[in-house]
């Protein structure tokens, strides 16, 4: 063979070296692309689009399997949210520690992490594996970032070609994370202003139903008092039953009334230099006889050393009123249930208000939805309201409101209000 | 009080004006009804009575403009008045309508919202007490008795 074949040979096999790479980094460019084009137009489900882009994943960085790993900050487990490979149905239901494996470690870490010989890693947990049967040969973790706080990340696994995964894949890799922690994040804040907006709207309406209920109401008491006056004129007699039964309902209904407008913009709170426990104490007074009749003990305990607080007294009434109507209506069927409230401080400079029963309790769908509007366990007897009034209330304070609550024991609400 | 002395009773709502002659005819009261500001003030001025249950969002002349007149008026400023009206009005929370009336009547001082507005006025005119609606019979005929003369 002549010299000059050689090196044509040569120029043959650099330049299909050459087009087989500008090819891939074209595959690669479109795949960038196509990610890209995929996280704006499914803005609004997050399941969707993670599935999307985890399949995407699998395609351009050619492979076997790739999966979205978030974080159940309240559980403190990772849970695999969307999955490609051989063994991605067994897998939907695993979960790991937050610092479990090397995707734990890269979440914790909140940095890329590359291992082409898991083997050799001490990270590279076993459990999947084993569980699965699959052979983890190369990892690449990628953190998903939303503001500075990581979500997530993305874990793919097992590059097909025999090299393992390269700075190019790593760039790849972060490039596609990028965009999915701002979608995650555009979806986070559409949710918010959706619920911001629903909340408007429904308080809105409420507002304005509410106007025209009090109205009538007016009208309806005014009419019951002049037909109460004709009647007794009439027969020298007050016929008791039925106006009672008629009295009764219309001060249910101006509760709810009440009730609606406070949890409606419509309330301006009127703030004042307050002895906190004649709050409590007062409420505790007027409930005592309904306690009795049903058979609970309601007790108070003030604590005497409370300096005086900031609040609006209405306010609070109606927080500790809702209360201690709820814990006595959580009492109604255990005879003998016992609701105590009590007054005291905590953290050095909040002052706490408990209200605590021996009730019936709930459990952890109940307490997901007791502060919905609407939401209610009461059947006729509740608006569904109260408790959303209620966080109202303690949200304009710059308070907070915690509930513990375990079924058939008991139920404790507490009210931290900041002191001065 | 006598014969001839009257409460005068302004208020636009039929129902309020039924419902409140009623409890002044039970408690042995005389009364006297102006169903908008412009009658209030010519019953203020024909029938002199001894105290006014003054509602305040009315049309034409608010029940603000009869207090306004009647506290600048020194033949009439030392009759007792009784503010009746709706939770909206006292405690001063957003409200809509009447914010046209406020600024024919009052100019640039007019607050943010209409309900703000009366809240204001109310404490600069001073009412003899104020009474929400909707009205509690025996705590109406205590401040009518507290107030009298």
């Amino acid at each position: 063979m002549f010299k000059g074949d050689i090196s044509k040979i040569k120029m043959t096999k650099d330049r299909r070296k050459i087009d087989q790479s500008s090819r891939v980094l074209e595959q690669e460019l479109l795949g960038l692309i196509d990610t890209a084009r995929l996280i704006h137009s499914s803005i609004h489900s997050l399941d969707k689009l993670m599935t999307l882009i985890v399949q995407k994943t699998t395609e351009i960085l050619n492979v076997e399997a790739c999966s979205a790993v978030m974080r159940d900050s309240e559980k403190k487990r990772l849970v695999f949210y969307a999955l490609t490979g051989k063994k991605a149905s067994v897998l939907s239901t695993f979960e790991l520690a937050e610092d479990e494996g090397v995707v734990g470690w890269c979440i914790t870490k909140k940095s890329t992490i590359v291992t082409n010989k898991v083997g050799d890693d001490p990270q590279f947990s076993q459990r999947a594996d084993k569980m699965t049967g699959f052979v983890t040969r190369s990892i690449l973790c990628v953190p998903l970032l939303v503001d500075d706080d990581c979500v997530g990340a993305l874990e793919i696994i097992n590059k097909k070609n025999k090299g393992g995964f390269n700075k190019r894949d790593v760039l790849l890799a972060e490039g596609i994370a990028d965009q999915v922690a701002v979608a995650i994040q555009n979806v986070q804040l559409s949710q918010a202003a959706l619920k911001a907006e629903r909340r408007a709207a429904i308080g809105e309406a409420v507002s304005g139903v509410a106007h025209c209920l009090k109205n009538m109401l007016n009208g309806l008491q005014g009419g019951l008092y002049v037909l109460k006056s004709d009647v007794t004129k009439a027969t020298g007699d007050v016929p008791d039953r039925g106006f009672e039964m008629l009295d009764r309902n219309m001060k249910r209904l101006m509760d709810l009334a009440q009730d609606m407008l406070s949890c409606s913009k419509d309330r301006k709170p009127e703030y004042e230099l307050t002895d906190i426990n004649e709050i409590p104490g007062s409420v505790v007074e007027l409930m005592q006889q309904r306690a009795q009749e049903q058979g609970s003990e309601l007790r108070f305990t003030p604590d005497e050393s409370l300096d005086k607080i900031t609040v609006d007294p209405k306010g609070i009434y109606r927080c500790i009123l809702n209360l201690i109507s709820n814990a006595l209506d959580a009492c109604k069927e255990k005879s003998g249930a016992v609701v105590n409230v009590s007054t005291g401080t905590v953290n050095t400079n909040e002052v706490v208000i408990r209200i605590s029963d021996q009730g019936c309790g709930m459990d952890e769908a109940t307490l997901n939805s007791i502060f919905e509007p609407f939401f209610s366990n009461k059947g006729p007897d509740g608006t569904g309201l109260g408790l959303s009034v209620t966080r109202k209330i303690v949200e304009e304070h710059n308070a907070r409101i915690e509930v513990d609550s375990v079924v058939n024991e008991g139920t404790t609400f507490s009210i931290y209000l900041p002191g001065q | 009080m006598s014969d001839t002395q009257k409460i005068l009773v302004v208020d636009d709502s039929e129902d309020h004006i039924m419902f409140t002659s009623q409890i002044l005819e039970d408690n042995g009261f005389q009364y006297t009804v102006a169903r908008n500001g412009s009658e209030a003030l010519d019953a203020l001025q024909k029938e002199r009575p001894v105290l006014v249950l003054l509602d305040i969002l009315m049309p034409g002349k608010s029940g603000l403009n009869v207090l306004k007149k009647m506290r600048e008026d020194p033949d009439l400023n030392s009759i007792p008045v009784i503010v009746v009206s709706g939770s909206g009005e006292i405690t001063g929370v957003d409200m809509k309508t009447g914010q046209e009336e406020a600024s024919e009547s009052y100019g640039d001082d007019v607050a943010r919202t209409y309900g703000e507005f009366i809240h204001d006025k109310l404490e600069d005119f001073k009412p003899d007490a104020i009474i929400g609606k909707p009205v509690d019979p025996a705590n109406l005929v205590a401040k009518i008795n507290e107030l009298l003369p």
